[in-house]
């Protein structure tokens, strides 16, 4: 006997399911165009798979492991009807959980290498594919998405036209894993919607099953009893037209069919001699008198069940000594089932086959099995060799794989897969029967669970190690991909900055780059799965293994569904619990719940969090609102769990977050944040929340609360949304505050990617605080870690901020070319909020160059050129309705677009009057668009930020009475707080009932503008007075009370507007901004004017007592500190 | 091991030697439990039991005994051959008609003596008994064809015939009809009472827990080759004690441990019961490594025990503990 195990090879005959076949035969072969579903439901183990590859056996797609030559005669079933079958969809595999990822996987499934039956869609794939590489705008890539999945529609519909066409047949597989995943309680409790389902697979195939496709037979399998809700919904549709709708139950198999199967394992192995013992011991099994009666034993044993068949079978073929249940008449058998009862008789016998199995140590099969039998997610080969092959020294990052030895697994596990309990997983993974699994779980949870713990754990633990290191492996292959992909760039001058594209992607580079990413995901899917499984507390709550904040971030909702799903099988699987050393904690033990209860229960909680969350990256904030105030209904009928501070916080950030980006009651949401931030700050307190009898998650002297990782990145959130509630407000001094914060308790967590994205987010904060450098070193901090960590999304939208903190800082020559790089990756990921921001940034950067000194391009050039930029994102943020959610960006959108206008009618001769005004209007509609906007969703920094540049709107127009009125209103809009008042000390630029900083910065602006119509209607009245009387001295000239009045006015304007500068930020370009104006007509004085102009500023200066303004002192250490890392004070006492 | 012809002065009475009496004295029928396997490891005195059923059923006087003893007389047809004509001299003997002739097949033979044995009354004259000593010692194409094929199943065929054979693991049997037919018993060590016993029988001087401290009487076998090496050299020393231990855990080619099979025996015999992953660790070796170095064992020495868990046999333990001990020293 060459190999173990042989005798539980899978029949190459299908034993005791004819009537099945047949049934599935009618609705697969008969003649008619109307739909037909099959639901094939059974247990596990009853052969549900096997009877799926018979039927593609029959339908011409054998399994490439069945041995036998294609069907032919009657057994081809494609003879007498136009069919076409799927390859088995099986949704083990979780990527086919997602709607996009299954129709691909559906496309490849229904084709052949020699056609191709979804040409359309496949030319449309191609082109969303092309746009995406080729960075093509937002909204066409969303077209051709949409037009993609219409494609795949009509050549479905012309696949199937019932005049000539085929009947096409879907196999589908494990149906039971598609529902339950993720929704949970949530849908339990119907708090979810379908549409909030829609982007998952169970959403499409319900809705493409309602619409009852011609030609089309759906067949799905799986366990009746843990889909039942799918299975019973799919019932309930087709109740009217039940003939519509076939239900296969596969039953146990009867005691013939166990005869049928020893018969037909003994017709495999006829002619091969390898099984020559196998065979002679069959031959005398099925020859003997007792034939029948043992088989009726065997039947009774294996309760009919397939998979205990072959085991038993094999048992019986290979083992040295028959168990002695087996060798029972059916007398014996029965009166000892009477006696034992069945599921001990099995549980002996079974313990024999599992001794079998190690009484075999030497084989390599032996070897693979007793891994694969402890890894319910499956390995791959190269993890069997790791597992295998590597001394207890031996560490991942120092391992080298042997080539010959892994071909040599790879064989073995090939071998294996002919094994009946033996499956093909995804990525390469070899899985195993879930029975098999049982028995061998439920063997060693009663003979050894202590070792067989240790054992897992060891693997597990391997299994990390090697996931670890191929992770770092390929995170650096994606970096250097990316730097190869960036020398590919070919730079244009900024005036074609929406031209600059990669090179074309070849096919092959394409395919590799999508892999690395897929291989990345899966590896980190991967580790978290077995973190979960070596302690599941920290799978749970360190952010590190379950990154889907990253994932979200990244707009892949795709991944982050992908890791519910993974936390769900881990945590949900009860049997593997028994090999999990995981005693409950005194608190849990106190309340009588084991430490599953309350995992179980956390995880419920963190789904629920996680489901707002995703409502709210996709968009839908008003949706996530509902969503988290329907939650907090529910709070109390759950029980004190669900009203615990720091699970209800959890789920009210992503709630708060989700008004900040809506603009309604920003203020009152930052106020809740902010009441979050001190919650969860007392829960890491050493006395928690004693009024509410909660205790603290970190208490001194004691190991930390297993969810004290979790709080600390809650908090981090919550910080890091009220520092952009902040943001959006205009309050940056308290943005800085929140974000440093925020960032502090990421760092605690090791929350590298939300650190870095709260970096940016500080970046941005203290960029408009006038911090620029600051702002630069924090901003090049986070992009150099998103460079390692190779999201692309993530990289962009840092390479965006660079781009705004160097457009305020007003560098553009620098801030183009960063917006260039954000946009051409968000361009790539169809991203339209990132494309839309990229786009401002860029359109704001071309603007700003055109009117710099030494412009790179001609001015109107580079305008055309920035006009282009801001339609796009003015478009996605006003249309798409994947970013028109978040209004706060239109408001900027239209700004932007308004003062580009502007600069265009400050620009456009004066002898172009029609064009002018085309412009004047133009910009003024935009700008009252934002002023209008930010008064609605009552965002007064945008809305006086509009209002004071329609001012110098009509300052370039040339009307100065409207700017002069426009600018009162600003004035009037302004908190009497934040002004200069003669004989008054200044505000303070750090008081903390001045947060709104943006008011120093607006008036700063608007007393420049008042400066200079003052000091234009000086020299106008200047002009005029030296033209009516031109005898008149320079000092007579300058001593008329008009001009003197003017020229106080000016002083006054400008003493106020370097004012406010400093009190904004004594660093930022607000005061150059100031002088370089005022210097501009300072040069064109004469004494006089300049001598009274001089005397004006000290008396004004005096009158404001500027001097006291109280200047923020920009070399003070301790604030440095303060603003980039957050407040690690601990007290006077250094500590050690 | 060496193996001392039996003698009858010596044996010492084990506990499985009534259950097996018990059993040969039940009458058998068609669908009886008629082949005995002796199952234990080397030198446990599977042989010595055997030879001692021999002696009561011959005292017996109602059974035809047929002995074998595998190495010798079932290593190829040739001997297989001869052996069968010294068993067909001995059935004539007992007033059997049964011709021999060299061209008939082996197996319709063995049918045939023992057809001719049952006869066609209910009870036989003689119980024909078929005696194989040391069956697992063939080579594993001899074990298949010539034990089994053409001499158990051929003769337990029919329904007066017993057999009891000897094995050192239970790997034993192939064929169906053998599997159904087996009634297995487990040879296994003895206490350290009977152990004295048997070196009392023997004259013994020597003193086992001062030569081989740790170890306790509780191998026939053992207890033989330390006496025989005591009687010789008047004391025991490492390189004695070490020998035994080779010599224990030969293989039934006879082929002793490699230099790291061995070693690997000393870690095992550290504790009692190591997991797969256990062992690697204590050996720093792969898992896989660790696999295979434990399938090397398993088929000579090592026992398997619940839930995955490989030992080492309770004597082999006291050896290497006082192999151990004199190294020490």
């Amino acid at each position: 006997m060459s190999e173990v195990l042989f005798g539980a090879r899978a029949t190459q005959t299908l034993v005791g399911r004819k009537k099945a076949l047949t049934e599935i035969h009618q609705a697969v072969c008969q003649a008619g165009t109307e739909f037909r579903l099959v639901l094939l439901t059974a247990q596990g183990g009853l052969g549900k798979t096997r009877l799926l590859r018979e039927l593609l056996w029959h339908c011409g797609l054998p399994d490439d492991l069945d041995p036998r030559p294609p069907a032919t005669g009657d057994d081809d079933w494609t003879i007498k009807a136009a069919l076409r079958i799927s390859q088995l969809l099986d949704f083990m595999d979780t990527r086919l959980h997602n709607r996009a990822e299954f129709l691909r996987a559906a496309r490849d499934a229904f084709s052949r290498p020699t056609d191709d039956p979804f040409s359309t869609y496949d030319v449309c794939y191609s082109d969303l594919r092309k746009k995406m590489n080729a960075m093509e705008s937002y909204s066409l890539v969303r077209e051709a998405r949409e037009r993609a999945e219409q494609a795949f529609d009509e050549d479905y519909r012309h696949l199937t036209r019932p005049d000539g066409g085929q009947r096409l047949v879907w196999i589908l597989d494990t149906a039971e894993q598609l529902v339950g995943y993720f929704g949970g309680k949530l849908v339990e409790y119907d708090l979810l919607r379908p549409e909030d389902l829609s982007a998952q697979t169970e959403g499409w195939l319900l809705d493409f099953i309602q619409q009852r496709p011609p030609n089309t037979t759906i067949l799905l399998a799986g366990r009746g009893q843990e889909g039942a809700r799918f299975f019973n919904y799919l019932r309930h549709l087709f109740s009217e037209d039940a003939t519509h709708l076939l239900e296969v139950d596969l039953g146990s198999f009867d005691p013939k069919a166990t005869q049928d199967y020893l018969e037909a394992l003994l017709a495999d192995w006829r002619d091969d001699p390898t099984y020559e013992d196998a065979r002679e011991y069959l031959a005398e099994f099925l020859g003997s008198s007792e034939a029948s009666e043992r088989s009726a034993v065997l039947h009774l044993y294996t309760d009919g069940l397939p998979i205990r068949l072959a085991l038993y079978a094999d048992l019986l073929i290979e083992s040295a000594r028959e168990p002695e249940p087996l060798q029972d008449t059916l007398a014996d058998a029965k009166a000892r089932v009477e006696r034992d009862g069945l599921g001990q008789v099995q549980f002996e016998v079974e313990g024999k086959f599992v001794d079998l199995i190690f009484d075999n140590p030497g084989s390599l099969r032996v070897q693979i099995l007793l891994h694969l039998v402890r890894a319910r997610r499956g390995l791959t080969p190269h993890e069997l060799h790791f597992a295998l092959d590597s001394r207890p020294d031996d560490s991942a990052q120092t391992w080298d794989e042997n080539k010959e030895r892994l071909a040599e697994i790879e064989q073995a596990t090939v071998s294996l897969r002919h094994l009946s309990f033996v499956k093909r997983g995804p990525d390469g993974r070899t899985t195993l029967q879930d029975e098999f699994y049982r028995i061998y779980d439920e063997h060693m949870r009663r003979s050894d669970q202590v070792g067989e713990t240790a054992r897992r754990r060891t693997l597990y633990e391997k299994t990390c190690d090697l996931t670890e290191r191929d992770l770092k492996k390929k995170r650096a292959e994606l970096r250097e991909w990316r730097l190869g992909r960036r020398e590919t760039l070919s730079w244009e001058p900024p005036v074609r900055a929406l031209q600059i594209r990669y090179r074309e992607l070849a096919e092959e580079d394409e395919e590799h780059y999508n892999l690395l990413r897929e291989e990345i995901m899966v590896l980190e899917l991967t580790r978290l799965y077995y973190i979960l499984l070596i302690d599941p507390r920290v799978g749970l709550n360190d952010i590190r293994y379950s990154p889907r904040e990253q994932w979200q971030l990244a707009q892949r909702e795709t991944v982050d569904t992908l890791i519910q799903v993974e936390m769900r099988r881990a945590i949900f699987d009860k049997s593997l619990r028994y090999f999990i050393d995981l005693p409950a904690r005194e608190v849990e033990r106190a309340r009588g719940e084991t430490a599953w209860d309350v995992l179980e229960r956390v995880l419920e909680q963190k789904d629920a969090a996680a489901w707002i969350a995703r409502l709210f990256f996709r968009g839908e904030y008003k949706r996530a609102i509902a969503l988290a105030d329907a939650l907090a209904a529910k709070a109390e009928e759950w029980g004190p769990a669900w009203q615990h501070t720091f699970t209800r916080s959890e789920q009210r950030i992503w709630r708060e977050a989700a008004r900040i980006y809506l603009g309604e009651q920003v203020e009152v949401a930052v106020q809740v944040l902010e009441t979050i931030t001190q919650d969860l700050s007392s829960l890491l307190s050493p006395e928690g929340i004693p009024e509410r009898g909660e205790n603290t998650f970190r208490a001194p002297g004691q190991p930390p609360h297993p969810a004290a990782l979790s709080l600390e990145i809650a908090l981090g959130t919550a910080y890091n949304f009220a520092g952009y509630g902040y943001v959006v407000q205009g309050q940056f001094r308290r943005a800085v505050e929140r974000y440093a914060q925020a960032l502090r308790h990421f760092r605690a967590a090791k929350a590298l990617v939300s650190a870095s994205m709260t970096q940016t987010n500080l970046a941005r904060a203290l960029s408009e605080l006038g911090r620029a450098r600051r702002a630069e070193r924090v901003c090049r901090d986070a992009l150099a870690i998103r460079e390692q960590l190779g999201e692309p999304s993530h990289i962009a939208t840092t390479h965006n901020t660079l781009a705004l903190i160097f457009n305020d800082a007003g560098r553009p020559e620098e801030a183009w070319s960063e917006a260039v790089l954000a946009l051409i990756e968000f361009r790539q990921l169809g991203q339209a909020r990132g494309i839309g921001l990229a786009l401002l940034q860029l359109g704001e950067a071309l603007r700003r160059l055109a009117v710099t000194p030494s412009p790179p391009d001609p001015p109107s050039a580079l305008q055309e050129a920035s006009e282009h930029a801001l339609r796009e994102a003015l478009d996605i943020f006003t249309r798409d309705p994947y970013a028109n959610a978040e209004r706060l960006r239109r408001i900027e959108a239209e700004l932007e677009f308004g003062c580009l206008y502007r600069d265009r009618v400050k620009f456009t001769p004066a002898g172009m009057v029609e064009r002018r005004e085309t412009r004047a209007n133009n910009a003024l509609r935009h700008l009252q668009a934002a002023v209008d906007l930010a008064e609605q969703q009552k965002n007064y920094r945008l809305r006086i930020d509009a209002q004071v540049n329609i001012g110098w709107l009509y300052y370039y127009w040339e009307k100065a009475g409207e700017a002069n009125r426009v600018l009162d209103t600003a004035l009037a809009w302004t908190p009497p707080g934040y002004t200069l008042r003669p004989g008054q000390a200044p505000p303070k630029p750090a008081d903390p009932n001045l947060p709104d900083s943006f008011y120093f910065q607006q008036l700063s602006k608007l007393h420049t503008l008042r400066g200079r119509l003052h000091i234009e209607r000086a020299q106008a009245r200047i002009a005029a007075l030296a033209e009516g009387t031109p005898d008149q001295s320079k000092a007579e000239l300058v001593a008329d009370a008009q001009v003197r009045q003017y020229m106080e006015q000016a002083a006054g304007a400008f003493v106020l507007a370097a004012g406010y500068a400093q009190l904004y930020a004594p660093r930022g370009v607000s005061i150059p901004i100031v002088f370089d104006i005022l210097y501009e007509y300072l040069k064109t004085f004469n004494v006089i004017e300049m001598q009274t102009f001089f005397g004006l500023v000290r008396r004004e200066q005096k009158r404001y007592q500027v001097a006291l303004i109280e200047a923020e002192n920009l070399a003070d250490v301790e604030q440095f500190l303060l603003e980039c890392f957050g407040d690690y004070f601990v007290g006077d006492e250094v500590p050690a | 091991m060496i193996r001392e012809p039996y003698n009858a002065d010596r044996y010492v009475t084990r506990l499985e030697e009534e259950p097996l009496w018990d059993w040969l004295n039940q009458t058998p029928h068609r669908d009886s439990r008629r082949l005995g396997t002796l199952v234990g490891t080397t030198g446990i005195g599977k042989s010595w039991l055997l030879a001692k059923i021999r002696d009561r059923a011959d005292e017996a006087g109602n059974y035809l005994i047929f002995w074998a003893d595998a190495p010798e007389v079932l290593a190829n047809d040739i001997a297989f051959q001869n052996w069968l004509q010294q068993v067909v001299a001995q059935a004539r003997q007992a007033g059997l008609t049964i011709d021999f002739h060299r061209s008939a097949q082996m197996s319709y033979l063995v049918r045939q003596i023992a057809a001719q044995c049952c006869g066609t009354s209910s009870t036989p004259a003689r119980w024909p008994l078929l005696l194989v000593d040391q069956a697992d010692m063939l080579p594993p194409e001899m074990l298949k064809t010539i034990l089994e094929r053409s001499l158990l199943q051929p003769f337990l065929q029919e329904w007066c015939t017993r057999a009891i054979i000897t094995l050192r693991n239970e790997r034993g049997l192939a064929h169906h009809y053998l599997k159904r037919k087996e009634w297995p018993l487990a040879v296994s060590t003895w206490s350290d009472d009977k152990g004295r016993e048997q070196l009392r029988k023997r004259n013994s001087g020597l003193d086992l827990a001062q030569q081989t401290p740790g170890y306790e009487a509780v191998s026939p076998g053992v207890n033989s080759w330390f006496d025989n090496r005591f009687r010789q050299s008047g004391a025991l020393n490492v390189n004695d004690l070490e020998e035994c231990l080779r010599e224990r855990t030969k293989d039934t080619a006879g082929e002793p441990l490699t230099t790291e099979a061995f070693e690997d025996l000393i870690h095992l015999s550290e504790q009692d019961g190591w997991t797969i992953e256990e062992f690697a660790l204590r050996v720093r070796c792969s898992t896989s490594e660790a696999m295979s170095r434990l399938g090397v064992l398993t088929d000579r020495v090592i026992l398997l025990g619940p839930g995955g868990r490989y030992s080492l046999p309770y004597d082999l333990r006291g050896l290497i503990s006082a192999y151990l001990k004199r190294r020490a020293e």
